[in-house]
Parts: C-alpha cells; structure tokens; sequence
C-alpha cells in the first residue's frame, strides 16, 4: 500500500521527475561516454607505446657539417656548411660516418641516454587524381618500432600506410599506390609511435586525409628517389632533468631543435591530452552531479513537505518511521539506477563515436570498448549512493517530528531573529518589499538552494558556451588572420631564395623556464597578422620588445610591461613584453627578426622561414605549407570537433535549462500559501508577481551579474590548471554575445518556470488552497 | 452593500459522482445586516460564501451586489471587487507568519487608497499593546483580532467570516464576536458569518438555515449583546 502511496506520490509530479530524469540520464551520459572512449583509448595507447619502445626525446640536428662534427675522427674531411644531402650523393660512407658521429657526440653529453637515427623521405603520392603528402620511414632497430595494424609487414615492392588514410580514401590493402614516380602495392596498415601525431614538422597538420606515412623495406627506401632525412631519436634509461638535459643538448653546434616526448603534441603529448579529456569530462560529471544533488534536494524536500500531513496520519496509526521511509529510499533508488543506467548506456552506445573522434586527430590503435567496472561504479553507483542518502536524511528529518505536528504543521516557532535585522534595514521601504524580504529571509534555506542551483545552473550554460568557439580560437582564427598564402620551411633545405617573399625565423627556445616557440619578424610585416584583443595590429611591437601569445600569458601570467628571460643561442636574454597577441595556438613569443638573425650569424639576413603573398607550389627541397590548404583542412576537422564540443554544449546546456526551470517551479509552487491568500485579500496578479516572485527576480538578476566576473575569473584559472596539469590549452572564453544569449535564455526560462507554476496555483480553488494551507 | 441571490447553483464534480454544493439558493441580505449561516457540514454553507464573495464561480443563477454582478465578472473585476469591498476573517486568522502584528494590518491597508488608521483599529480590536509581535507569540484569540482588524482596515463594505470562533474558546470567541458586532454597528458593515455554533445566531438580525445545498429557513431576529450570549457548541 505504501508503495503504491509513493508511486502515485511520484506520479503526480511527473514533470519534475521526468526532468529529474533527464538530468540523471545525462549526467551518467556525459561521464561515460567521455570516460569510457578516453579509458579504452589510452589503455590501447598505453600498450602500444611500449610494445614499440616509444622515444623519450627526439633531436633535430643541422642538415649541413658543422665545426663540432669535423672535431671527431669522421675518415673524411668534409668542409663545413656542406650540406648533407651534398654528402650523401657524393660521399656516403662520409655522411654515415657524420651521423654516427653525432649519435655518440649525443649520447656522451648526458647520462644514461641511447640515441638511434630515425631516417625518413617526404614524398607525393597521387590517390585518385588527388596529390598527397607522406613520409617515408626507415623502420628502426630499438626505438620507434613501427606495428602492423592489419595485413602484412611489407616485403620489396609493398608499402603499409595508415589505416586512417586509407579508410578516408577508399584504399584497401592490395591495391597499388603511386608514391613519387614508383608503384607499390598495399600490404598492410602501420602506425608509429612517434610520428603518430601531426608530420611534417607542423604541430597543427592533424588531416589524415591528405597525408600519410609509410614503411617499406629498407631497400627500397634506400633506393626511393627522394632525399633522405634523419633525425635522433633517443631513451632515458633512468631520471632526468628536462632543463640540464636540453641545455646539455644545445651545447652541441649541430643540434637545432629538442623535444621531448612528455611535452610534444607530437607524441607524448597525447597522454596529457587523453588526461585532459578524461579530466574536462570528470569536471563537468561532478559539477553536473552536484548540481543534480541539489536538484534532487529540493524536489524531495518540497514533495515531503506535501507528503507531511499523510506521513503525520501513518505515524499516528503507528507506522514506524523505517517503514513509511522505506518506500520513498526503494522508489528513488529504483529511479536513480535506471536514469543513471540508461545515461550510461548511452554512453557505453556512444563511446565508438566520440573514440573515432578522437581518432580523426590522433593516429592511435583502436581500442575495444568495454564494460569498466570503475567507470559504472563512478557513473551509476556512487550518485545513486549520494542520492539515497540525502533522500534517506531527508525524509528521516522529516518523519521524526510528533504526529500532531506533521498532521497539522506550524509554519514556525522561532522567533525570526535573523529577519530582525533585515527588516529594520527594511522599514523605510513600501509593506510590500518588506514582506518580499521577510519572506526570502525566513526561507533563507530555500533561497540559498535556488540561490546555488541558478548559480551553478548560469555557470553550466557559461561554460558550454565558453567551450563552443574554442576550435576557432586556438587554429581556425589563427590561420584565417594572416595574409599570406604559404609558408616556405628552409631549416633543412639551401635552395630558399627570400626575394619578393618575408622573412621569418622560428626557433624552440626556453622563455621564463617555458618550453616556447620564438618567432622572429620583420616590425614592418605586412602578410604576418598579430593583434591585440582590441584588434590593433601588435607586429610592430616586436621591435620594441617581446610580443607574447595570449596562450604563453596565460601559461606564465606575464602582462605587458613585465620582464621576459629567454634562454637561446647559448646566451639569456631579459626582454620587456611589449604586447600580448590574440593567439591561441602554441606557446609563442614573437621578436625581431633582425635582431635575432644578428644573434645567430652575426648580420641581418638569417631566416628560417619564408611567408609569401602568392601560392608557391616549390622552392627546392623546402617543405611548403599553404594556409588555405590548412584552413580547408581545419574546416573538415572543425566539423568532427564541434560534434564533439555541441554533444557537451547541448548536453551541458539541458542540464542548465532544466535546473534553472525546475527551480522556478519548485520554489513558486512553495509560496502557494501566500499565493492563495493575497488573492483571497484582493491584491491582483502584478502585485502577487511582485511580493513572491519580485525577489525572486532580484536574486536572478543579482545572480546573474556576480557569475559572469566568476566565469571569467574560473575560465582563466581553469586554462591554466588545464595546461599545468596536462598539458593542454582549452582556452575557454565568452564574449558579449554568449552574455546575452544566456541572459535571454535564462530569462526565458525563469519566466516559462514561474507561468506554468501560477498555472498550475490558478487552477486549484483558492478556498481549498487556504485551507490546505492553513497555519 | 444589499445582497441578492436568485436561482444559484453550483455543483462539484461530474456525471454520476455530481455533488451540487448549492442547488438554487435565493437570498435577499441588506446593507448593513448581520447574517449567520448555520447547517451541517456539506450543506453548502462554504460555498455560498465562496460564491456570494466572488473566490468561487456559480454555475448557473445571479448573484448582484448593488451595481456588481458577481455572475458576470472576470477574475480581474472581481479581484477588484474583492479589494474595494470584500473582507475576510478565516477560522484559522491566515496570518502571514513574517510580519508583525501591525505589519500584517497593513498589508490590508496597502490595498485600498483611504484605510482607516492602523494604530486606532489596533486599538479598536485591543491590540495595540501587541503591534510589535509577530503571529506565533499571540494566543489563538489574538491572531483572530488581528485577522479581523486586517480585514476591516480597508473599510470593507462587506465582511465574510468563515467559522471565525472555531478555533476559540468560549470566552475568546464571545470576545472576537463583540468586536465584529461592534463594528457591525459602528460601521454598518454588512457581515455574513457562517459557523456551525447555532448559539451565535442570536447575534444576527438574519438567520439562514442550509442544508444540502438549499437554504431551508430564513428568519429575523433581534439581535442580543454578544456579552449576552450563551455559549454552546
């Protein structure tokens, strides 16, 4: 009988469940499927990185012969600046010598380190009319081991490329492949562990699409027509220092770039962005969680609250209190672990998706998705658990007092002390706005609820829209900015010719005891585009010191006018910060071209890079990137990654909407009593309005304006633990237009709340109100 | 304000479950009259009020009130008719528990443009001394003498008092109904009370008996003092 009490209780209010529901639904929905395709993802990583012995750290060195190499006992006396690429036509057991030179050279210079040349080509390859970039890897002894996916590890005349590439370009093992001038048959699909991520050389190339590597045999990749690269590889065998082992490395002349694995979006980075994610996703689970505690709070409180009288009549005819709670516990623990189970197998359902997502980024083993027992014990049990609980002290609060008194209920028998104060502050004020603050005052309880629920509520809605844009402002805007059409990379190639082209020089540098990248460009750029958050160009104030990326800001909290310690070509420089660009990507601070070319060769000419007006398609072995190419590719990635931001937004934004309008019911439908009766007494409806819900409004408002400096202040503090902690830059953000459309939207829905709630007061007769009611 | 009731119904409920909470009452009440409605629980006794003072609708019959006719109001005239002429006094006072004594006064007297004056009501109905305190410190009469001041402080034309003694003791009750008669006659405020107590129909110059919906008697009296009054229940 009590149950069927309970159901029928429930029944009753089957909207405010039903969005109960749907909160719990998306709440383990959220959870699981963020947690289980990140889980499965990184488990599959995990071995895959070992299996293949991924690198610790990777070096670039000088593609010419430098005065440290000639200091070993090479056997050959080549000159220096001698490219080589000129040795290895002309002398090749020189250029092996001269590698394995700097092998040692490398290994000496830190301890507990073995290093192993990683030899590559870049290459075309033509897919069905279309021309692709790929490089060509030499499989490696120790190091980097390449893994057969599926098929075959190719034989003379066989290549293995990337499943991926093959998947988005019909390919299939078997079919032939035109790589450079030669044909190859598919024999199987590889993946790498260190260039799993973005090749050639750019951290932001993350199209699968368009490009690949590939493994053959090592005849035939030493007999493909292309020139051959190397860089070094190398492993920690023990601890290490980053900083001792980086300056350790730049000691050496030819040594241009280090990266390490832990740190580069590269490679190692991929720990820290999985990290990220699986953090990103338990944040938002436990602030959705809470959130739905609260919710959850207040509709068992406000249906206990009718519940009273019935509870009083059981306890008088001698049920226990065990035994009228009990119903209650079994009906929302039954609702609870359903809601909660369906969200997570939406989730469960889902994770495949939200995995080839993350797969469209990162070139990483599939993983089989399945049953985690940690994960379901996060997603279902332990809210089921906090649920019961609260519903359990609740009720038992609740059913404790004498059947008189729940039979028939005194408002309260305190004096209300704490209004005291509030109602002289109010005594000057119209009767009216001194009952609206009696009134919010001696439910401070239920206005503190409402008060946290709106709160967090709002800054749900802030943070999805916060999320919305992000893809835009950390690549897509970034690259939209500029006005150049190519960028020409002549670190490993003599035939740049800069003449009608600018100038640039990028370097990897240590900033403050920050990995960063230094730009260096011309004060009177005119292709280069770096702007201040007010849109004013900031490239001329490279020239009057260190121009920062607002990313490098957050990192490192520098401002303009603070001193900046750069650690490069062997010297440290203190620099002012000149401005901070609107620029997301990367750890960035921008210098003088000039200045910096001075540093490195003694005049002004030196370049690393060239950015120029027009489209070139070739500048001897240069690598070219064409920034329309790359804005057309992160316009097909922006599609995948927005599903994954609006699979957040919309769930986070249901969420914000759903809290928001049952509070509105809830706490308008818990003044019926005063509803009732200034309708009896004769106030109209705008008066009504204007006692009960009139502070209610106030509190939105004042609600409304404390969260917004608390978004902005948490979204700074939240980009920055999110790349202390993993690593990655989630530069959450929103502007004038997101405040408006959540000032809309939240009023929008407080006003649907508060109607349908004076609907659902309308139709009941005030007679019956008041005496329901009744004090 | 005179009253007339021609031909009321209103039922609760449909088909077979159809309970008719007043089947064709008519009433003549005039300005200035004391009216107790005495009968049974069900009789139709709260419904007439509820109707009579526009909380409730009729199903088919007229109710006018002077120029007003209750029949054909929206909610929102008869909201205004509520606030210009109608009080109510409530057996269970419906005080608002946040506000004084004198704060719950003039929450009525922030209703109407010309109130009568709050302290001289308070003094009227003998709590003056009480203004500061709030409802929970005030006996059971108490509250009922700032319920009734509440509703006479916008000078109501009308005054609707369902079972207003119910709750009280004799002594109480005889107290609050003194007060009501007082200002009956003080402001020749047309009163209709309605309790189960046949004792206080002595106070009426009208008795109306009720009974399954129909009012069955309608007689005149000649009211005693409400000091005279014999109690019983």
């Amino acid at each position: 009988m009590f149950f069927k009490h309970v159901t029928r209780t429930f029944a009753r209010q089957w909207l405010t469940v039903l969005m109960l529901g749907v909160l719990l639904v998306v709440s383990g929905f959220i959870y699981s499927v963020m947690s289980l395709s990140v889980s499965a993802l990184k488990e599959a990583s995990d071995s895959f990185f070992v299996e293949t012995n991924q690198e610790d750290f990777s070096l670039t060195t000088r593609f010419h012969i430098t005065a440290q190499d000639l200091e070993s006992d090479l056997g050959c006396s080549p000159e220096v600046q001698t490219p080589l690429v000129t040795l290895y036509h002309e002398d090749f057991a020189c250029y092996e010598a001269v590698i394995e030179s700097r092998r040692n050279m490398i290994e000496a210079a830190y301890q507990n380190i073995r290093v192993e040349p990683r030899f590559y080509k870049d290459t075309y390859i033509m897919v069905h009319d279309a021309r692709h970039r790929s490089r060509i890897l030499k499989d490696m002894n120790e190091m980097n081991l390449s893994m057969i996916e599926a098929g075959e590890y190719p034989e003379s005349g066989e290549v293995a490329i990337s499943r991926l590439y093959a998947q988005l370009n019909n390919l299939s093992i078997d079919d032939e492949l035109m790589i450079g001038s030669e044909t190859f048959l598919i024999s199987g699909f590889v993946l790498f562990p260190d260039y799993n991520l973005p090749i050639f050389e750019h951290l932001y190339m993350f199209d699968s699409a368009n490009q690949t590597f590939i493994l053959m045999a090592d005849s035939d990749f030493e007999s493909f027509d292309a020139t051959e690269h190397v860089e070094f590889a190398g492993i920690f065998d023990g601890e290490y220092d980053a900083l001792a082992f980086e300056t350790e490395m730049f000691s050496l002349l030819f040594v241009e770039q280090v990266v390490l694995t832990e740190n580069n979006p590269r490679s190692g980075a991929i720990y820290a962005e999985l990290d990220g994610s699986q953090a990103l996703g338990l944040f938002l689970s436990i602030m959705i969680a809470v959130i739905g505690m609260i919710i959850v709070g207040v509709m068992v409180s406000k249906t206990m609250s009718e519940e009273k009288r019935t509870l009083g009549v059981f306890k008088a005819l001698g049920v226990k209190p065990i035994e009228m709670v009990f119903p209650y516990l079994v009906a929302v623990f039954s609702f609870a672990v359903v809601a909660l189970s369906i969200g997570y197998l939406f989730g469960f359902l889902l994770a495949p998706l939200m995995q080839s997502l993350y797969l469209r980024f990162y070139l990483l083993p599939e993983a089989e998705i399945g049953f985690l027992a940690s994960n379901a014990l996060i997603a279902i049990v332990l809210p089921t658990v906090i649920v019961v609980s609260l519903t359990f002290w609740r009720l038992y609060r609740m059913v404790h007092p004498s059947p008189i008194l729940l039979i028939e209920p005194k408002m309260f028998k305190v004096k209300p002390v704490k209004a005291i104060w509030f109602k002289k502050l109010l005594s000057k004020f119209d009767i009216l706005s001194v009952l609206q603050g009696s009134i919010l005052i001696r439910q401070w309880a239920k206005v503190s609820v409402y008060v946290i629920g709106v709160f967090l509520g709002l800054y749900l809605a802030f943070l999805s829209l916060g999320m919305r844009d992000v893809f835009n402002r950390t690549m897509h805007g970034y690259y939209g900015e500029h006005f150049y059409e190519s960028t020409v990379y002549c670190d490993f190639s003599d035939d740049c010719d800069s003449a009608g082209h600018e100038k640039g020089i990028e370097i990897s540098v240590f900033a403050n005891e920050q990995r960063a990248t230094l730009v260096g460009l011309d004060a009177d750029s005119e292709w280069y585009v770096l702007r201040n958050r007010a849109g004013e160009s900031v490239v001329p104030k490279v020239s009057e010191g260190i121009v920062i990326s607002r990313s490098f800001s957050d990192l490192t909290g520098l401002d303009v006018g603070d001193d900046i310690e750069i650690q490069a070509f062997g010297e440290t420089m203190t620099l002012e910060v000149s401005a901070i660009a609107h620029v997301y990507p990367g750890e960035k601070i921008y210098y003088d071209r000039a200045v910096m070319s001075l540093l490195v060769t003694g005049d002004d000419q030196f370049f690393n890079r060239l950015y120029t007006e027009s489209r070139v398609e070739s500048m001897g072995s240069a690598l070219i990137v064409h920034r329309t190419e790359m804005i057309e590719q992160l316009d097909d990635l922006n599609v995948w990654y927005q599903i994954m931001i609006y699979i957040m937004v919309a769930s986070s934004l249901t969420i914000a909407v759903i809290i928001i309008y049952l509070l509105s019911i809830l706490t308008v439908e818990s003044k019926y009593y005063e509803l009732s009766l200034f309708k009896v007494l004769g106030f109209n409806n705008k008066e009504i309005s204007g006692v009960l819900l009139g502070g209610y409004m106030k509190i939105n408002v004042v609600v409304f304006v404390v969260v917004i400096p608390v978004v902005f202040v948490s979204f700074t503090v939240l980009t920055r633990m999110l790349v202390a902690m993993f690593g990655i830059y989630f530069p959450l953000s929103i502007g004038f237009w997101d405040i408006l459309f959540a000032g809309v939207l939240f009023g929008v829905v407080s006003l649907i709340g508060t109607t349908h709630a004076k609907y659902v007061v309308k139709k009941r007769s005030l007679q019956e109100a008041l005496k329901i009611y009744q004090v | 304000m005179a009253i007339q009731l021609k031909s009321v119904t209103k039922a609760y409920g449909t088909g077979e479950v159809q309970v008719k909470a007043l089947n064709g009452v008519d009433l003549e009440i005039k300005a200035g009259q004391f009216v107790v409605v005495l009968g049974p629980s069900g009789s139709g006794k709260s419904t007439l009020l509820n109707v009579m003072s526009g909380l409730d609708r009729l199903d088919e019959g007229k109710i006018v009130i002077d120029d007003y006719k209750i029949h054909e109001m929206e909610d929102k005239a008869l909201t205004k008719f509520r606030r210009n002429h109608v009080g109510f006094i409530f057996q269970q006072y419906n005080l608002l528990q946040t506000l004084t004594v004198k704060e719950n006064v003039l929450i009525g007297a922030r209703l109407v443009d010309d109130p009568f004056d709050v302290d001289q009501l308070l003094e009227d109905v003998g709590m003056d001394a009480h203004a500061v305190k709030y409802p929970f410190q005030l006996s059971g009469g108490e509250q009922q003498r700032v319920s009734i001041a509440r509703a006479l402080v916008k000078r109501p034309k009308m005054l609707f008092c369902d079972e207003p003694t119910g709750a009280l003791d004799e002594s109480t009750g005889k107290n609050v109904l003194a007060i009501l008669q007082k200002l009956n006659r003080s402001y020749n405020t047309t009163v209709l009370l309605i309790t189960h107590n046949a004792s206080i129909a002595a106070l009426a110059d009208v008795v109306v008996k009720m009974n399954s919906g129909k009012i069955v008697d309608v007689a005149k009296n000649t009211p005693i003092d409400a000091k005279e009054l014999r109690w019983s229940e």
